[in-house]
C-alpha cells in the first residue's frame, strides 16, 4: 500500500510540473512588466531597467522557468511582487481559512446529502422523495454566490442572526460554508439516490430479502455500503469543486483565504504567488483525489484484493 | 459502393431512434418543462435586437431616472446609473448563451477530436493526450479559469477561451471511452477490412455512436458554464462592464442589496432558470437515450 | 394425504406499470407434500419464476401483485400474511436459489457472514461460537473448505458461488426449496453436480422442493412430479411417469417434447413449436394456446378448457373435455 502510495505522489509531480508550465507561458503572454509592478508609477525606468537585470527577467523564457523550476524543487517559490514576502508564508497564512470553510462545507453536504439521498431512494416516489429530489435540482441551479448574498440578506441585515463579513470566529464561517455546500450536496444527494435505486434492484437484495431480512436490514446492512462506493468518488469531486468555488465565496462574505490571494495575484500580475498558489491548489486536490483511492481499497474488497493480488506478484517478481 | 447502398437504411432506423428518444423525452414532463423555459429564454436572446438598441437602451446611463423599484414602465426597475433593468437582462440572455453555446461548441469540438484520436489510436499518442488532460483536470475548473483569465485579461473573447480550455478535458475523456468501447466491435473491424479510411471510420461508424453521452454532457456542461462566466464575472474577472452580464449585474447590486433588492433578486432568477432548463434538459436526456435507468 | 405443504389455489399474478398491464400468472393451481419434488416446466416468460416468488411474497414492489388466489404454505396463508409474518417464513419455511449466482451474493460482505445472516435472522443459534460452528458445518456439507468463509464472493467461481447460494438456502433446514433454474448459468460440467449435491442435501434434510427448469432432462432426474407451464397457466400436470410417458398429453406438451433430441429414436428432425408466447399483456380467449396449436378447434378459441384428470395427472384442454372439442 505504502508502495501504491508513494507512486502517486511520485505521478503528482509531472502534473504539477505541467501546469506550472502552462502558467508561466500563460504569464508570458500577459501584459504588464513586473519590475514596474514592483517599483511603482513613480520609479524611473533606470530604476526598472536595473531591477529587470537583477531579477533575471531578461533572460529568455525556459531559463527562467528552469530556475523557477530548480529554486520551486528547493522549497523556495520565489517573493510575491506586490508584498515582497514569501509565497510560502503567504499562502501558509491564508490556507488555514479556505480549508476551515470547505472542511465545514463538505461535512454539511455529506452529512446531509448522504442521508438524504438514501430516504430519496428507499421511499421513491414518496412525498418526501419529491422534495429531495426538487431541492437537489434547484441547488445544482443556483449560483454559489448568489445564495451567499441571499443568506447575507436574510441572516444578517434583516435578522442579525449572523455576521457578515470577516473570518474571526466560528459563527462567521457558517453562512461561507453553506453556500459552499449547497451545490455539492445537491449533487451527493442526486448521486446516493441513483446508486441506491440501482443497488436496490440488485439480485443480492432479493437474496437478503429471500432470508427473511427486514427492509430496514436490508437497507443498512446489504445496500448501503454498495451504494456509498461511487458516492466516495462524488465527494472527493465535491472536495475538489469546493477549492474553486471558495474562491467566489471568500469574495462574496471578505474572507482572505487561498482564493482571494489567487484573485489578488491574478489582477495585480503577482505572478510567483499566483503560480504558488495554483500549484499548491492542484497538490490539495491531488491529495484529496488519493484519499478518496486509498479509502475505497478499504471499502470495495473487490478492488482491495486485486491490489493485494498485484502487489503480491511484483513481489514475486523481484 | 455498399457503403452507399448501406447508408440510407442506416439513415431510416436513426430517425427511427430519434424519434424513440423524443417520445420518451415528451414523456418526461420536468425535461419539457426546462426545454419550454430553455426556448423561451433563446426566444428572449434573440428577439433582444429587435425593440432594444444596446447603446441607447442597454449601456446608457440615466442618472435621474436611477434606482427606481419595478414600476410600469421599468418592469424591473432600473439600477444605479438608471438603466432598465429588464433591458439588461433581455440583453444579459444573450451574452450568457452565447458564451454557453460557444464554449461547448469549442470545447465538444476539440475534446472530440482529441478523445477520438486517443482512443482510436491508443498506445503512445493515447497516453501523451491523455496525461496532458490529466495536468488540466487536476486543477478545479473555476481556478484554471480565473488563471487563465488573469493572464489574458477579462473580457468576452478571453472568458471564453478560458472556459473552453477548462472544459475540454471532459469532451475527451467521454469520447475517448466511447471510442474505446466501440473501437473493437465487429462493424468497426468489418470497415476496416473493407480498406476504409480511418478519418472515414471514426467519422462515419463511431461518432454516431458515441453522440448520446456527448449530447448530454453538452447540455451539462452549458449549465455549469453559465454559472462559471457569472461567477468569473461577480469577481471582476469576467465580462466586463458596461456589458450587462447576469453575474456581474449581481456584482454591481451589492453595495444596492439593502435598500433595492430587487436588484439583486432579479438576475440570479435568471441565472438559475437558465441553469435550471439546462439541467433538466440534460436529465431528461440522459433518461430518455437510456430507458434502463428509469423504473 | 391430509394437509400439503404448499397448496396453491387459483392464482392470478400482475405487474402493473405506467404502460402496460401484464398478467404473468392466470390461475395456477398446485400442490406439494413434503419432501416431495415438483418440476415446474415452460418457456421462458410463462410465469414459473413468478409463482415462486409470489410464493415467497416478494414480487416486485409496487408494481407486482396477487391478483387473486390463495397460497397455503404449512399452514399460513401467505396472501393473507403481514410482512413481519412473511419475514418468519423467508429462509426459515421457505427459501430460494435464484437463477445467477453471479448476482445473488452481496459483492461487499464475506460468504460467511452471509450464510450466518440466515441463521442471525432465525434465532437459530444462542451464541456466536453455534452460528459459526454451522456455517462451518453447512460449507462443509455444500462441499467447500470452511476455512474460505472469510473471502468475499469474488472469489469464488461460479459453481462455487451457487454452492455458497445452495448453503444460505439450506442453513436453516426449510421445509421448501424454491429452485429457479439453479444450473442455468453454470457450466456443464458444473451443473451435474450442483444438481446431485442439491438432490443429495435435499433428501438428508427431507425438504420438499419446487424446480423451475426448462430442461426436461433435470426434471426427469430428479423431479417426483411435473407441472408444465403456459402463459400463466398450468396446462398439464402429473407424475413424471404420466408426462415422460403414456398417450394422452396437451399438445404444448407433445411439442415440447418433439423439440428436444431423443437419442434413443432415430428422429428426422425436431419439430419445434411454431409461433411465440402470446403477448402476457394481451392474452388470447379461450384456451391460450390456440394461437400456436396444431389440433385447435372453434371451442378452443371461445372458453378455457376444463381440467380433465385421472389418477393425478390433469390436462387442460379441450380434446379431452367431455366428448372432445366438438362439444
Amino acid at each position: 500500500m505504502l508502495k501504491y502510495i508513494g507512486k502517486r505522489v511520485l505521478l503528482m509531480i509531472p502534473v504539477v510540473l505541467g501546469i506550472s508550465f502552462i502558467l508561466f507561458t500563460i504569464m508570458e503572454f500577459s501584459p504588464g512588466d513586473p519590475a514596474r509592478i514592483i517599483l511603482g508609477d513613480y520609479a524611473t525606468q533606470e530604476q526598472v531597467d536595473e531591477l529587470r537585470e537583477e531579477m533575471g527577467l531578461n533572460d529568455a523564457f525556459l531559463v527562467r522557468y528552469g530556475r523557477y523550476v530548480l529554486n520551486a524543487a528547493q522549497g523556495d517559490f520565489g517573493k510575491s511582487y506586490r508584498s515582497n514576502s514569501p509565497v510560502v508564508g503567504e499562502i501558509a497564512a491564508r490556507f488555514p481559512v479556505t480549508l476551515k470553510i470547505s472542511l465545514m462545507a463538505i461535512m454539511i453536504a455529506v452529512l446531509i446529502g448522504i442521508p438524504v439521498g438514501i430516504i430519496s431512494a428507499v421511499k421513491q416516489y414518496s412525498f418526501a422523495d419529491i422534495l429531495s429530489t426538487m431541492a437537489a435540482l434547484l441547488f445544482t441551479s443556483i449560483p454559489a454566490f448568489w445564495l451567499g448574498l441571499l443568506l447575507i440578506m436574510f441572516l444578517s441585515v434583516q435578522h442579525h442572526i449572523l455576521p457578515s463579513v470577516g473570518s474571526d470566529t466560528w459563527k462567521h464561517l457558517i453562512m461561507p460554508s453553506l453556500s459552499l455546500a449547497a451545490a455539492q450536496m445537491a449533487t451527493i444527494i442526486r448521486m446516493t439516490r441513483s446508486t441506491m435505486l440501482e443497488v436496490i434492484r440488485q439480485d443480492y437484495i432479493r437474496t437478503a430479502k429471500a432470508k427473511g431480512a427486514s427492509s430496514r436490514r436490508v437497507v443498512f446492512h446489504h445496500a448501503i455500503k454498495n451504494a456509498l462506493l461511487p458516492v466516495i468518488t462524488t465527494v472527493g469531486l465535491s472536495v475538489s469543486n469546493l477549492l474553486g468555488g471558495a474562491l467566489i465565496i471568500e469574495n462574496v462574505f471578505g474572507i482572505s483565504g487561498l482564493g482571494t490571494v489567487m484573485v489578488n495575484s491574478v489582477k495585480s500580475k503577482d505572478t510567483p504567488l499566483l503560480l504558488g498558489s495554483v500549484m499548491f491548489a492542484a497538490v490539495v486536490a491531488g491529495f484529496v483525489n488519493l484519499g478518496v483511492d486509498v479509502l475505497y481499497t478499504y471499502v470495495d474488497p473487490r478492488i482491495k484484493a486485486q491490489f493485494v493480488k498485484k502487489t503480491k506478484r511484483q513481489g514475486a517478481g523481484t | 459502393m455498399t457503403e452507399g447502398k448501406r447508408l440510407p437504411q442506416g439513415k431510416v432506423k436513426k430517425r427511427s431512434q430519434l424519434k424513440e428518444i423524443w417520445l420518451r423525452f415528451r414523456k418526461n414532463k420536468l425535461a419539457m418543462f426546462g426545454l419550454i423555459l430553455f426556448l423561451a429564454l433563446v426566444l428572449m436572446a434573440l428577439s433582444a435586437g429587435f425593440f432594444l438598441d444596446y447603446d441607447t437602451d442597454v449601456v446608457k446611463m440615466n442618472m435621474k431616472d436611477r434606482l427606481l423599484s419595478p414600476n410600469a414602465q421599468h418592469w424591473f426597475g432600473t439600477d444605479h446609473y438608471g438603466r432598465d433593468v429588464l433591458a439588461r437582462i433581455v440583453w444579459g440572455s444573450r451574452i450568457s448563451l452565447v458564451v454557453g453555446l460557444y464554449t461547448v461548441g469549442i470545447a465538444m469540438t476539440v475534446g472530440g477530436a482529441i478523445g477520438a484520436v486517443s482512443g482510436y489510436f491508443g498506445g503512445t499518442v493515447d497516453m501523451v493526450l491523455m496525461r496532458i488532460m490529466d495536468i488540466f483536470l487536476a486543477l478545479p475548473g473555476t481556478i484554471l479559469a480565473v488563471a487563465i483569465v488573469g493572464a489574458l485579461g477579462p473580457g468576452l473573447f478571453n472568458v471564453l477561451l478560458a472556459m473552453s480550455m477548462c472544459r475540454i478535458p471532459q469532451f475527451a475523456r467521454i469520447v475517448r471511452s466511447s471510442v474505446i468501447s466501440l473501437r473493437g466491435q465487429e462493424f468497426v473491424e468489418a470497415a476496416k477490412a473493407c480498406g476504409t479510411k480511418n478519418s472515414r471510420i471514426i467519422m462515419r461508424h463511431i461518432m454516431p455512436n458515441a453522440i448520446g453521452p456527448l449530447v448530454v454532457q453538452a447540455t451539462l456542461n452549458m449549465a455549469t458554464t453559465i454559472l462559471g462566466v457569472a461567477g468569473l464575472s461577480f469577481i471582476g474577472l469576467g465580462i466586463e462592464p458596461p456589458m450587462p452580464e447576469w453575474g456581474s449585474m449581481l456584482s454591481e447590486a451589492r453595495d444596492q442589496m439593502w435598500y433595492h433588492p430587487y436588484l439583486m433578486w432579479i438576475p440570479g432568477i435568471f441565472i438559475m432558470l437558465a441553469v435550471l432548463s439546462l439541467n433538466l434538459i440534460g436529465d431528461g436526456l440522459r433518461d430518455a437515450l437510456d430507458p434502463r435507468m428509469k423504473n | 394425504m391430509g394437509e400439503h405443504l404448499l397448496e396453491i389455489k387459483d392464482l392470478y399474478v400482475e405487474y402493473v406499470t405506467d404502460d402496460a398491464h401484464v398478467y404473468a400468472v392466470n390461475g395456477i393451481d398446485l400442490f406439494l407434500d413434503r419432501g416431495e419434488t415438483l418440476g415446474l416446466v415452460g418457456e421462458t416468460g410463462a410465469g414459473k419464476t413468478t409463482t415462486a416468488l409470489s410464493i415467497l411474497k416478494l414480487l416486485p414492489e409496487k408494481v407486482g401483485r396477487i391478483a387473486k388466489g390463495s397460497i397455503l404454505l404449512a399452514g399460513t396463508d401467505v396472501t393473507a400474511a403481514s410482512e413481519a409474518e412473511m419475514r418468519l417464513l423467508r429462509g426459515e419455511t421457505v427459501s430460494m436459489i435464484f437463477q445467477d449466482p453471479m448476482t445473488s451474493l452481496n459483492p461487499v460482505l464475506t460468504v460467511g457472514d452471509q450464510i450466518a445472516e440466515v441463521l442471525q435472522l432465525h434465532k437459530k443459534y444462542k451464541d456466536k461460537a453455534g452460528v459459526e460452528a454451522r456455517v462451518d458445518e453447512i460449507l462443509k456439507m455444500v462441499g467447500l473448505p470452511p476455512e474460505r468463509k472469510q473471502d468475499f464472493p469474488h472469489q469464488f467461481s461460479g459453481g462455487m458461488k451457487q454452492r455458497i447460494v445452495i448453503a444460505i438456502a439450506l442453513a436453516c433446514e426449510p421445509l421448501l426449496l424454491l429452485a429457479d433454474e439453479p444450473t442455468t448459468a453454470l457450466d456443464v460440467t458444473i451443473q451435474a453436480q450442483v444438481l446431485a449435491l442439491m438432490n443429495e442435501l435435499k433428501q438428508d434434510l427431507d425438504t420438499a422442493m419446487i424446480l423451475i427448469t426448462h430442461d426436461l432432462g433435470v426434471v426427469a432426474q430428479t423431479c417426483d412430479r411435473v407441472a408444465v407451464v403456459y402463459a400463466g397457466e398450468i396446462i398439464e400436470t402429473g407424475t413424471v411417469e404420466q408426462i415422460f410417458s403414456g398417450d394422452r398429453h396437451h399438445p404444448y406438451t407433445v411439442g415440447l417434447f418433439q423439440s428436444i433430441p431423443d437419442l434413443k429414436k432415430k428422429t428426422r428432425r425436431l419439430h419445434p413449436i411454431d409461433g411465440l408466447m402470446p403477448d402476457p399483456t394481451d392474452l388470447p380467449s379461450g384456451c391460450k394456446f390456440h394461437t400456436r396449436c396444431p389440433k385447435c378447434a372453434q371451442v378452443c378459441m371461445e372458453r378455457r378448457p376444463k381440467p380433465w384428470e385421472e389418477d393425478g395427472h390433469i390436462i387442460r384442454c379441450h380434446l379431452f373435455a367431455k366428448g372432445g372439442p366438438e362439444a
